[in-house]
């Protein structure tokens, strides 16, 4: 699987806490709820933009674990 | 399967090159060679006889063969926040607190903030005493590399598995967020004075006292689907704070638990059901729930773990047990 680019709407989405419990992983709850306390404490777009790039940072990082990876494909389907 | 080993046994198998995660006295973990081996101080364990307290054994995880390489290192307070990026590209890390020390502070509050946080496994617990410890001992933790005891710092071992192999970190939580308010805090920390519910700033002692919340339930926070807890650990009615064993973050929205019918077959049940699905490899669990939830004496099939002061599934846990499988990729 391609992992979508960072302006996909998908990762906005995520950082807002408009998908929650989509992934089953702990650390990737823990590691999306982090991201999603910051914006959602300071939702300033440069705040929004960097939690983006750092969610995006971590799935291309974890592409191998093939659990995660399709956690991610079921929710852009 | 054995866990509690005599110091004989033990030395054996660190003699014979076991990689091995353990737990016991301080006498006792003074006495070892040097090894492959980390370990904390606790006295409560819940092995194949069941729950219990021995300070005359050791208990022991003894990890599997197929682990490629270990590495056991010490941090301190300034370079505990490269724990994630010390980590293997294909592993876990096992990382053992004194509690009540510095570093249990300082982890507790900044680790969702260190660089990698969430990436890579990593799996812990807070060492701890006797509860009724009348000298004064502190918890405190051992690298196999020096047997150095230590009441600051963390130990930890960063375990590098073969290529076919991943680890993943769970927990069970036999919590779940109560019908009550939504309870925020202004701050984060391990003690506060007021609550905000619905906008409001109040009190928290006298919000407690007046809902007439049961301070053996925690209160519950959901992470994106994972609850976690955190535990009361006093009321200080004289200066009206609450005091809790981890800390409450700043935009976090609690809830107070839900009353739990029976503590100790909740988890029982849970754990069965795990085991039906996963290869745990190792787990520790709160010493909360094994006084709480009365513990002693009691079996959880063949899942079997040192009782804590605090637990660590990438961050501090409190009321929970936490879990490493392996499966393969």
């Amino acid at each position: 699987m391609v992992i979508p680019a960072p302006n996909h709407r998908i990762w906005r989405e995520i950082v807002e806490g408009k998908r929650p419990g989509e992934f089953t992983g702990l650390g990737t709850k823990l590691f999306i709820s982090r991201l999603v306390n910051k914006v959602r404490q300071n939702p300033d777009e440069t705040v929004i933009q960097s939690a983006i790039i750092d969610l995006h940072n971590y799935f291309v990082e974890k592409k191998q674990i093939s659990s995660i990876i399709n956690e991610l494909e079921n929710i852009l389907r | 399967m054995k866990k509690l080993y005599d110091i004989e046994e033990i030395s054996k198998l660190i003699e014979s090159g076991e990689k091995l995660l353990l737990a016991g006295d301080r006498k006792l973990l003074t006495k070892l060679p040097k090894g492959n081996w980390v370990a904390g101080t606790i006295p409560y364990f819940v092995a194949v006889s069941g729950g219990m307290f021995n300070n005359k054994q050791i208990y022991a995880d003894v990890l599997p063969d197929y682990i490629e390489n270990i590495e056991i290192k010490v941090y301190d307070i300034e370079s505990i926040k490269n724990i994630h990026k010390d980590a293997p590209e294909h592993g876990f890390s096992v990382i053992i607190i004194p509690s009540n020390s510095k570093m249990h502070s300082e982890f507790s509050l900044q680790s969702v903030n260190y660089e990698k946080f969430g990436y890579k496994p990593l799996i812990g617990w807070l060492s701890g005493i006797e509860l009724n410890n009348s000298n004064n001992e502190k918890p405190a933790v051992i690298s196999g590399n020096d047997c150095i005891i230590r009441e600051e710092g963390a130990i930890v071992m960063h375990v590098v598995l073969p290529k076919d192999k991943y680890a993943d970190v769970g927990i069970i939580n036999i919590f779940e967020q109560g019908n009550g308010e939504i309870l925020t805090f202004a701050e984060d920390g391990f003690s506060v004075k007021d609550v905000i519910i619905n906008g409001k700033k109040q009190n928290f002692a006298d919000y407690i006292n007046s809902a007439k919340y049961d301070l053996k339930l925690p209160l519950v926070a959901d992470y994106h689907g994972a609850m976690i807890n955190t535990s009361y650990r006093a009321i200080d009615e004289k200066n009206k704070l609450i005091h809790f064993y981890a800390p409450v973050f700043k935009g976090i929205e609690y809830k107070q638990a839900k009353p739990i019918e029976n503590y100790s077959e909740d988890f029982l049940r849970q754990l069965l059901e795990l085991e039906k699905t996963s290869r745990i490899i190792f787990s520790f669990n709160c010493i909360l729930n094994y006084l709480y939830g009365n513990l002693e004496g009691k079996k959880f099939g063949n899942v079997f773990f040192p009782c804590t002061f605090g637990e660590i599934a990438y961050q501090l846990l409190n009321q929970t047990l936490v879990y490493l499988k392996i499966e393969d990729l």
